[in-house]
């Protein structure tokens, strides 16, 4: 089950966006941090 | 480096534990410093109106244990590569200067001496200010702040992508 989910996970769109440009995990990492941070607010 | 050679910096680098527990620590900290400085920094702005500066200092002095934290963990992960990451990065040309790092850390400790001069300020005059309203130069540094915050997490999460 878990790895039909994987599988349709790395199917996604989202996957390809993601993974396929050099900015998008850092970009996305660092709204992450800073998300982490207002909920500590 | 010697750094880089001290028992420390060879657990973090070496043990299980030791790095993920530095890298967790370090996001603590940082939640907790900026949160709160963000905190202050839109109340000052205007935002959350209904809120007394009264309320927000008590919260002041748990940013500094986030920022203690921080100055902890940080230096801990910095020993590992301090001479071979940090200060300088492997590039096309050898060993070349961090800006990245060292705008970060410039920017975090701006961003620390800015929290600590509006605390100071809220602490001695917001007493005299109008709930929905401060002085334009206090707005100035809040916005300062702000700015300080969001690029030196940018750079933070940069830090972990450039260079080798």
């Amino acid at each position: 089950m878990l790895n039909a989910a994987e599988s349709w996970m790395t199917s996604t769109w989202i996957n390809h966006v993601v993974l396929g440009y050099a900015w998008t995990w850092p970009t996305l990492e660092t709204l992450h941090f800073l998300g982490l941070s207002l909920l500590i607010a | 480096m010697w750094l880089e050679a001290t028992g420390l910096a060879e657990w973090v680098r070496g043990s299980p534990a030791g790095y993920p527990l530095m890298i967790t620590l370090h996001a603590f900290g940082m939640a907790i410093m900026v949160g709160l400085a963000l905190a202050l920094d839109m109340r000052l702005l205007g935002w959350f109106a209904g809120m007394p500066y009264a309320a927000l200092q008590r919260f002041l002095g748990v940013a500094w244990i986030g920022f203690l934290i921080n100055f902890i963990s940080g230096s801990a992960l910095f020993t590992t590569q301090a001479a071979s990451k940090y200060v300088f990065q492997p590039g096309v040309s050898g060993l070349e200067f961090n800006w990245v790092f060292m705008g970060k850390m410039t920017l975090v400790f701006a961003g620390a001496i800015m929290a600590a001069i509006l605390q100071t300020i809220v602490s001695r005059d917001s007493a005299t200010w109008p709930a929905t309203s401060v002085p334009g130069k206090v707005k100035v540094m809040a916005w300062l702040s702000i700015i300080f915050w969001l690029v030196a997490i940018t750079l933070g999460r940069l830090t972990a992508y450039l260079g080798a």
